[in-house]
């Protein structure tokens, strides 16, 4: 990851609307796979953007801007899990038609997904959203989540674990 | 620094099962779509505003006003005083669907900053700060502001900077009577959108005014007035947030 002081010096900040426009859709994503329930995504979405457009000023641009909606994201969606009433909900999400066989498949999907990654503890849920969902790196995973690097290794390790021993029986039964 | 490489992701894993690729694929689709989207950027909107001493910086160009007016234009979606306007159910393409009138098409920092999309993105060097803000650039300017326009051919598509409030919810509330005919009344949606160029030649929303017009003219067949209008747009607007859209109305399949 480039360093602030490598970083060109003329390149202009953005703006909260080119933050919020450029990714909005992955927060929304990462919250909703960090135990956010859709019901609440859209209120959860505006709270982040709403930290984060406080704390643009103060963005060194040491991480990407990604990376960094990221990490107010994780941190926001750590604070939710404390207070949400479980369990997350996915296949209610009244968006969803449910006539419609696609998409209720989608949302079943969706819902079995959310409810083995319930089954991880937030540091392993953490890492491998971030890794196998949001396809970051590893250090930029580091950075969102403030691990070393060899924890992050051995969380993603035992998250795959889990979920490949819950994903497969499934698949057999 | 280290010795470690990143590990292959599963969904890149070969022995990785259909079962757990088909979960992986769905969970990297996006969670939300453009409605929801424009709901959450209201919100955000909508807090900026009100808060005290929070940072006005959503981008270029964007007035009370005009957000009034773009509030006025979603919120009337549940008005059931509006829906009697022309008796018309909301067209499938209503104004949520649509890139949302007061906001600046979104650019990132540059192109080669650009954060590339979650299949093909690499560790890309991160996005870069300034050391001082720029301060943003208004997009849409009225041809009575001091400001000279960009081009003299635009000076009479850009809408006014700042009007009322209560101007505003009347342009909005024109507008989307006009959007909610379109799909049954086509004739009504153009009649409405006339009238708002009649009371309002330089308002807030002319550039979308003038969107509903080219699809209402498109649903007339009147294709000749409409590929007309659509390119006087583009012409006069080359930079609009919704000159794609304008493609689009202007060459129906």
């Amino acid at each position: 990851m480039a360093s602030a002081a490598t970083l060109p010096e003329a390149m202009p900040a953005p703006t909260f609307a080119e933050v919020f426009g450029e990714h909005v859709r992955y927060v929304a994503r990462a919250l909703q796979h960090f135990g956010v329930n859709p019901c609440d995504l859209e209120d959860e979405c505006q709270e982040v953007f709403m930290v984060a457009l406080r704390k643009l000023a103060d963005f060194e641009g040491r991480a990407s801007v990604r990376t960094w909606l990221y990490r107010i994201a994780w941190k926001h969606a750590a604070n939710y899990r404390r207070r949400a009433r479980p369990p997350y909900a996915l296949a209610r999400d009244p968006a969803v038609p449910p006539e419609q066989e696609r998409a209720l498949v989608y949302a079943r999907t969706l819902d079995r997904l959310a409810r083995i990654l319930g089954e991880l503890d937030d540091e392993r849920r953490g890492v491998f959203v971030l890794y196998e969902i949001e396809e970051l790196s590893m250090r930029e995973v580091c950075d969102v989540l403030g691990f070393p690097l060899q924890t992050a290794y051995s969380r993603l390790k035992s998250a795959r674990a889990h979920i490949l021993a819950a994903v497969e029986p499934e698949a057999r039964g | 620094m280290t010795g470690f490489r990143d590990p292959v992701r599963l969904l890149d894993e070969p022995s990785t099962s259909a079962e757990l690729r088909g979960l992986l694929e769905v969970a990297r689709a996006d969670t939300i779509d453009r409605t929801a989207v424009a709901r959450i950027e209201g919100g955000v909107r909508a807090r900026m505003l009100r808060a005290p001493g929070m940072p006005r910086r959503w981008g270029i160009g964007v007035s009370t006003a005009a957000l009034i007016g773009w509030f006025a234009l979603h919120s009337a979606a549940s008005d059931p005083s509006t829906d009697a306007l022309d008796g018309a159910a909301a067209p499938a393409t209503s104004i949520a669907t649509e890139p949302s009138p007061a906001l600046p098409p979104t650019r990132l920092v540059a192109p080669a900053e650009r954060v590339p999309s979650p299949s093909t993105r690499t560790d890309a060097p991160a996005p870069a700060r300034a050391t001082a803000p720029t301060p943003p650039q208004p997009r849409r300017r009225s041809p009575r502001s001091a400001a000279a326009p960009r081009a003299s051919g635009r000076a009479s598509m850009v809408a006014t900077v700042n009007p009322a409030p209560e101007t505003a919810r009347e342009e909005a509330r024109l507008l989307l009577a006009a959007r909610r005919a379109l799909a049954l009344n086509p004739a009504a949606a153009l009649a409405r959108t006339d009238e708002h160029g009649r009371r309002f030649p330089d308002g807030a929303l002319r550039e979308e005014r003038e969107l509903v017009a080219v699809r209402a003219l498109v649903a007339l067949d009147r294709l000749g007035e409409a590929r007309a209008r659509a390119d006087r747009f583009i012409a006069q607007v080359p930079t609009s947030i919704h000159r794609p859209a304008m493609i689009r109305a202007r060459d129906p399949k």
